[in-house]
């Protein structure tokens, strides 16, 4: 009776023990396939590693290609400023694009025109009075205008005021037409004049 | 004006006072309006002075217009001399009070009133220039004067 119980007990056991043993193989199979995952996974992220430094060295390539094209860029805008500096110069010069339209610069000459009547008028205005309210005492003319006097000298000689403001306008007009068209720059016309004549300037006007 | 490359000095604008003012005093000494040029020069800038200096601004800046800012075209201020021959194609005749007969070419030019405006393109290499009046020069002539 005791035998047949410890047989039982032993049978009980074996069966456990084969148990624990498929267990085990179990066990060792999810191991294997563990680790086999953690040998792909180790793969997958040397591989990660490995994109990861590429892209960083992409990133850093980029970025000196970057600095580079900045450089680039302030060196050119550099140039482009001295360029439009050394243009803006020469504009007036090379130029084909008046600053001022026709109309504007005739508007400078009747300005100027109205101006010289005003003058002339003012002054002759003040020169009547003098005539009448004393005698300004009939003094010696010019001597380089004495001989020959032109017809408008003589009828101002005569008080004749009419013909006094149309003195003083013709000596004020003869003198601003002086000073216009590079009246004070006889040496830069005299350039000009010369280029103009050699044909060799281009159809822009060089002035 | 934004800036001119011709150099507008004050000292220049004074200059040109001054001969505007020399110019006037000499029509009076010429006429013998004063018994000196000094007092002639005296009349002169007592009574105009202001209107000489505004004279002067204008006649600079007429020259920097036709100079620099202008540069398409070269424009000139047109100004007959005394003596000179009517041209129609230049010049309107002013009418004065003693107006006889329309202007003939060889009527002579006693003296200028208003200053004209003639400009001159270049029509191209080797081309030859066309030549246009804007603005006519106004002038007295002689035999319109009163004698």
């Amino acid at each position: 009776m005791q035998v047949k119980k410890l047989e039982g007990k032993s049978m009980r056991k074996d069966q456990r023990i084969a148990e624990l043993a498929v267990g085990s193989k179990r066990k060792d199979r999810q191991i294997a396939e563990w680790i086999g995952e953690s040998r792909n996974k180790d793969h997958q992220i040397a591989e990660l590693e490995s994109d990861l430094r590429k892209a960083g060295w992409n990133y850093s390539r980029a970025a000196e290609h970057i600095l580079v094209l900045k450089e680039r860029l302030k060196q050119t805008e550099e140039l482009s400023a001295a360029r439009s500096a050394e243009l803006s110069g020469t504009h007036a010069f090379l130029s084909t694009t008046d600053r001022l339209s026709e109309e504007e610069v005739l508007g400078v000459v009747r300005d100027l025109n109205e101006n010289i009547f005003q003058v002339a008028a003012l002054l002759t205005d003040q020169w009547g009075m003098l005539e009448s309210s004393q005698a300004t005492g009939c003094m010696d003319a010019d001597p380089t205008s004495r001989h020959h006097p032109s017809v408008l000298t003589q009828l101002v000689r005569d008080r004749d005021p009419e013909s006094l403001t149309i003195m003083l306008q013709s000596r004020l007009c003869s003198q601003v037409a002086s000073v216009s068209s590079w009246g004070g720059h006889q040496e830069l016309k005299s350039v000009y004049q010369r280029l103009s004549a050699s044909g060799e300037h281009r159809f822009v006007e060089v002035r | 004006m934004a800036h001119s490359y011709l150099p507008l000095a004050p000292a220049r604008s004074e200059l040109l006072v001054e001969a505007l003012a020399k110019e006037l005093a000499k029509v009076f000494d010429e006429t013998g309006s004063f018994s000196s040029t000094q007092q002639s020069l005296e009349f002169v800038r007592a009574a105009v002075t202001d209107g000489i200096k505004t004279i002067a601004q204008l006649s600079l800046h007429s020259e920097s217009a036709f100079v620099v800012e202008v540069t398409s075209s070269d424009m000139t201020l047109l100004f007959a001399a005394p003596g000179t021959m009517f041209d129609d194609a230049k010049m309107d005749k002013v009418d004065t009070s003693n107006n006889v007969s329309a202007p003939r070419r060889r009527d002579k030019v006693a003296g200028t009133t208003e200053v004209g405006v003639g400009k001159s393109v270049c029509m191209g290499p080797g081309k030859s220039r066309r030549e246009e009046i804007l603005l006519k020069t106004k002038v007295v002539l002689e035999k319109d004067l009163r004698r």
